[in-house]
């Protein structure tokens, strides 16, 4: 009889469920577990990808499918290191991947770095797509006119644009209640986007820049010069094109004005007990200050450390080589994948083809026998299960067919915890 | 509007673009790939895997490639939505812009 490959996926972000669909397809028998540290499934997906993305999103249902698979166990709420030791896992299956991702925010070091007022990214995103451990103060947001941006990526456009998207837009999203209130009536006037480098050489995609022209009211100014040297890239240049464009673009009684300072760096934040201002360099003119009542920066994620896993802390990566953590002894064999290997790049479909490669590589090892894993039996917090999963979603779309959207997030740990979803 | 595959995939098909589309909607035909154009989510993940360059995004198409667009739109009618470009696997057809190929 043909041996049973047990395999743990750590972590059910796009990676993960990539990783779980491709072993699914590719092995007749393989059984998967997939581990999550918070009660709901789909990682960036989920609380990463901005609310008004909705065909992003709705990748969610495609990797759905894969969860739902019956080959395929989700173990949410349940955080690897903390909840179930990582020896627990080399002892039980053939195979541990894992794909924890990047989700700690970086924030830029300049003097006046730790005044209220300056979030990371990650902070503001968690907080509008209703992660359950989200810190951000909406209060923040009621007094803020100006707001700074620091970052050339998508995180950055995601942030412009989530500030600067009109009601009807907003409700038309999953955001919860509380943050539909705080974003429909941020009193916010001015925004803006600063990137240290050209635009030619910024990571925004251009389909994200695009969405930005598609807010009518709102009216978008290119601060600095376009064209101050670096070489572009293919997506540089169209993205170029794409901001001389905006320069003869007007608005009438804009709602918002986004204005792009390119070749500008944040060297200090300044202001007494809150943010008042950013002091920026400009290559060429000088230095300013750009006032703003909130800075965000949004210049990158780094992973997090796995208690029991080596983390090389220079990378802010798990430590790995080509993909596979260096064998601790018996046991498992360790992968990395996705974002916890390669760091926060890419677009979504960025890290298909790892997954695929990492899973013909488990497809392809010599394998003992084990008996069946019972994680549920081992593990220090209730387990989330799939069956707990459909029932939060269900009161999700619920409450969106209430709003008139497709679905409203539920944020609080205490609402979707186990026994919760039991009393339900 | 949705990503688009041009004539420099013609008897290419290097197939890399595959690989990473997170909704698997770029589907083989006989001597060209095409993308679904109702499947797309415009992430734009294919478009710099291409080493021929043959990938548009909807809006950027030039002139001389605009034939690609309706041609896909066309190449689809039969087929409809599958969903999954691997499960349904590659068709033995094409659609062409006059005077391609």
């Amino acid at each position: 009889m043909a041996v049973i490959p047990y395999v743990a996926i750590v972590g059910a972000g796009p990676s993960g469920l990539y990783l779980a669909d491709e072993l699914t397809r590719t092995h007749p028998h393989a059984l998967v577990d997939i581990y999550e540290r918070l009660p709901c499934p789909f990682g960036l997906l989920r609380y990463g990808v901005a609310p008004d993305q909705g065909k992003v999103k709705a990748v969610m249902e495609t990797l759905g499918e894969v969860l739902a698979r019956p080959r395929v166990r989700f173990l949410g709420n349940v955080e690897v290191g903390v909840d179930l030791p990582v020896p627990w896992l080399r002892s039980a299956y053939h195979a541990v991947v894992y794909a924890t991702g990047a989700p700690r925010a970086r924030r830029v070091e300049v003097p006046g770095a730790d005044l209220a007022g300056h979030v990371a990214a990650g902070e503001i995103v968690s907080w509008y797509n209703a992660h359950p451990d989200r810190s951000f103060d909406p209060a923040a947001l009621a007094g803020a006119s100006s707001v700074v941006v620091i970052g050339g990526g998508n995180v950055a456009l995601d942030v412009a644009r989530m500030l600067s998207l009109a009601p009807a837009a907003l409700a038309d999203t999953d955001v919860p209640a509380d943050v539909l209130d705080a974003l429909c009536t941020a009193p916010v006037s001015d925004i803006h986007v600063v990137y240290r480098a050209g635009a030619g050489v910024a990571k925004f995609s251009t389909p994200e820049l695009r969405q930005l022209s598609r807010m009518e009211d709102v009216e978008l100014l290119v601060a600095t010069p376009l064209d101050a040297g670096d070489a572009p890239t293919r997506q540089g240049a169209r993205n170029i094109a794409l901001l001389e464009q905006w320069r003869s673009r007007r608005v009438d009684r804009p709602r918002r004005r986004i204005h792009f300072h390119f070749h500008t760096r944040p060297v200090a934040l300044i202001g007494t007990d809150r943010v008042t201002g950013v002091v920026v360099e400009r290559a060429g003119l000088g230095r300013a200050t750009i006032p703003a009542q909130l800075v965000v920066s949004a210049i990158g994620f780094d992973g997090v450390p796995v208690p029991g896993l080596e983390f090389d802390s220079t990378s802010r990566r798990i430590s790995h080589q080509d993909g596979e953590i260096v064998p601790f002894g018996a046991g498992a064999r360790e992968f990395v994948t996705g974002w916890a290997a390669d760091g926060a790049v890419g677009v979504l479909g960025t890290h298909r083809a790892s997954a695929s490669a990492i899973a013909a590589r488990i497809v392809a090892l010599a394998i003992p026998p084990l008996p069946a894993p019972d994680p549920a039996a081992v593990a220090r917090r209730p387990v989330v299960t799939k069956q707990d999963w459909t029932a939060i979603d269900a009161a999700e779309r619920e409450l969106g067919r209430l709003r008139g959207t497709q679905r409203v997030k539920l944020t609080d740990r205490s609402v979707l915890e186990p026994a919760a979803i039991v009393a339900r | 509007m949705s990503f688009v595959i041009g004539s420099a995939c013609i008897d290419v098909k290097d197939r890399r673009c595959l690989t990473e589309c997170p909704v698997d909607c770029i589907y083989e035909g006989r001597r060209k790939l095409y993308i679904h154009p109702d499947e797309c989510i415009e992430c734009g993940a294919c478009e710099p895997l291409c080493p021929a360059g043959a990938i548009y995004f909807g809006d950027d198409v030039p002139p001389e490639e605009a034939g690609h667009v309706e041609a896909a739109r066309q190449f689809f009618a039969r087929i409809g939505s599958p969903r999954g470009a691997r499960a349904f696997g590659p068709i033995d057809a094409d659609v062409l812009p006059e005077g391609t190929g």
